[in-house]
């Protein structure tokens, strides 16, 4: 009788541990990563053949991130042999959402975009959905309506790493390190915080001073005036590409020898890395012509019967004086070096 | 002794400043070292310079909307210039952009009849335009030393070339402003457009030339502004107009025209700078730094208010 009563107790755990299983393989399954995303030749030749149009949708194209983003699409759309549409809000949410429905009512295949507000764009994602039309977007998700997945950088994990490596270069405990950073209450923002601050936390430093700023001129301002302020100001962490700059120059103007961590690798940095003689220890790079990429490659997958993951993350390049050159071949593929003009 | 509003206004602002600057003294040492006050000057600069040219053009009874994204487009111009090898040439380059497009906005008002909020808003979409053009979007960079030291990074008498450009250019606005034909024409028109121009000053060739010479100082911004960084983007300046026209109203210049002064501008240029300035220092986030301004701006020019009402009954 005990046995029998045992039974169905087992019974249930292993039901329970074959669901929690088959869950998790099931969750498992959707795709994941941009290096899942990735088109078979078949299923590439398959997407090249049903003469498909996909809109791409940029936030703005002002920015390098951005410019590489379009390219990276462009690029693969010409190698897959589909059409796309691309259109530039130029941080206007309302021409965002005229060109959404733009696509939606010309009938494409499937939209791609980089919001100028998520919250905004929602009621034109439901009637992309209505048009059975697939939405995959970057940064975060829209309010309403459904989107086959966001695509992220791996802003957490890529600024721990450039901050942990500029830690390491510094090399004391207690060290003071400055954050200059930039006043977007975006998730990818606090996500790049929080990386530092764990990087820096980890490290036993701590940072003594957060100041952020959209304008380039004024984070110079900003960086002098904290490396004036701490005498004992051992690094700075730049969280966007502006800062970067601006953390650099104040840096050499003051002529002290405080170390620069940075999110975000872009041409000034690069150079002055190639310079040979620069405070800058690592830079963390978006692969944004992957994600263009990417964006093409989900939107495919889909539309072939894929399952993709709620949230896709592309990883981070760590930039540096050692690997700078090799880095700039996979963040600008088919690029010129800046170094080589 | 007792003070009066008249007094008030006159020196109202004055003990604003020196009041901020002795709180912050107090509150932070890294502020009241002299390395510290002495930088405030340099990285007030372009702000300085900005505000003074827009001195002018509110003091004439006009806005101008164009300034940071001429300034930009200058800047970019100029970065390409430098770095095609142009050398000096690029100096009266950058120079020529910026006047050009603030001789636009000039020939617009005047012959186009456009209001001046439009003709300037269109400028600044021209500029912007030309100046992403020119870009693509990318940083320009530029290999020139002897540029850098010129406008920004050179030292002079302790102090920061950006500093004395600003010393320089606001002597001259000030002498330009009070001492002479074209300064108190400028007062004229702003004060009543149309009493100046029944007694025959030459009206339209006058906002032509403050348009005209207010580009041409955002050609100069330009250079400094990339000068400061070592390199130009094509958004560089852009939100300058704001910080102007708010530095010049916290200095009294009054927004219909006809009031105002190139010393007062400089106070309010002042007085935002040490804002900046020790806000950073004390590591004041930057959304309470914007409502500590703002605060600060509404109370000043609300005090300012207050002490005229009775200099206007006087």
């Amino acid at each position: 009788m005990t046995r029998i009563h045992k039974r169905p107790g087992l019974a249930v755990s292993a039901l329970a541990i074959t669901a929690l299983m088959t869950g998790t393989a099931a969750a498992q399954e959707c795709l994941g990563t941009a290096e899942a995303l990735q088109l078979t030749p078949e299923q590439a030749a398959d997407i090249g053949a049903r003469g498909l149009t996909f809109g791409f949708l940029t936030n703005n194209q002002s920015d390098d991130f951005s410019r590489t983003l379009v390219s990276g699409a462009e690029a693969f759309a010409g190698e897959l042999g589909v059409e796309l549409v691309i259109n530039n809000a130029d941080f206007d949410a309302n021409t965002q959402l005229s060109q959404f429905d733009a696509l939606v009512q010309r009938g494409v295949d499937g939209i791609f975009l980089t919001a100028v507000d998520a919250g905004s764009i929602g009621q034109a994602v439901r009637r992309a959905n209505d048009a059975d039309i697939p939405v995959f977007i970057v940064g975060g998700a829209p309010a309403r309506g459904q989107v086959i997945s966001v695509m992220n950088a791996a802003s957490y994990q890529g600024s721990f790493d450039a901050t942990a490596a500029m830690m390491d270069a510094i090399g004391e405990p207690n060290a003071q390190i400055a954050i200059l950073g930039i006043p977007f209450a975006l998730q990818t923002i606090r996500d790049r915080e929080k990386g530092v601050l764990d990087a820096v936390g980890a490290a036993g430093g701590q940072i003594i001073s957060l100041q952020s700023d959209f304008s380039q001129d004024r984070l110079l301002e900003l960086a002098t005036n904290v490396i004036q302020a701490n005498p004992d100001l051992a690094g700075i962490v730049a969280t966007w590409s502006l800062a970067v700059n601006a953390a650099n120059e104040a840096v050499e103007q003051s002529g002290r020898n405080i170390l620069i961590a940075g999110y975000d690798s872009e041409v000034p940095g690069y150079m002055e890395l190639h310079s040979g003689d620069t405070n800058i220890v690592a830079l963390s790079g978006q692969q944004a012509a992957l994600q263009g990429r990417a964006a093409l490659e989900g939107l495919s997958q889909a539309i072939l019967g894929a399952e993709l993951c709620d949230e896709i993350i592309t990883p981070n390049l760590l930039v540096t004086a050692d690997n700078y050159a090799e880095m700039w071949e996979v963040q600008y593929p088919g690029v010129t070096p800046p170094w080589e003009n | 002794m007792t003070v009066s509003r008249a007094n008030l206004a006159d020196y109202g602002l004055v003990l604003a400043i020196i009041l901020i600057i002795g709180g912050l003294m107090v509150l932070s040492p890294a502020f009241r070292d002299p390395e510290n006050l002495i930088g405030i000057g340099r990285q007030v600069a372009i702000l300085g310079i900005a505000a003074g040219a827009m001195t002018f053009v509110i003091l004439s009874g006009e806005i101008d909307l164009s300034v940071g994204a001429v300034a930009s487009a200058a800047a970019v111009v100029t970065a390409i210039a430098l770095s095609q090898g142009w050398g000096v040439l690029a100096i009266p380059v950058g120079l020529l952009v910026g006047g050009l497009f603030g001789l636009l906005n000039g020939l617009l008002i005047v012959h186009v009849a456009v209001p001046s909020f439009i003709a300037t808003l269109v400028s600044f979409f021209i500029a912007q335009g030309v100046a992403l053009t020119l870009t693509g979007g990318q940083t320009i960079l530029f290999d020139a030393d002897w540029f850098r030291t010129l406008f920004a990074t050179g030292v002079l008498l302790g102090n920061r070339a950006a500093f004395w450009w600003l010393v320089v250019v606001a002597l001259v606005l000030w002498w330009l402003l009070a001492r002479t034909r074209f300064g108190s024409n400028t007062y004229a028109l702003g004060g009543d457009a149309e009493s100046a121009s029944m007694l025959g000053l030459p009206v339209n060739r006058l906002r032509i030339a403050i348009f005209t010479m207010t580009g041409a100082l955002m050609g100069l911004v330009g250079m400094i502004l990339i000068a400061r960084i070592g390199n130009a983007r094509a958004d560089g300046a852009i939100g300058l107009e704001f910080d102007a026209i708010a530095a010049a109203v916290i200095g009294g210049t009054r927004l219909g025209g006809g009031y105002g002064s190139i010393p007062r501008t400089m106070l309010g240029v002042l007085l935002i700078g040490v804002l900046n300035n020790g806000l950073a220092i004390l590591n004041v986030d930057f959304n309470t730094q914007q409502v500590i301004k703002g605060a600060l701006v509404v109370a000043v020019v609300l005090i300012d208010r207050w002490a005229r009402g009775e200099e206007a009954r006087a």
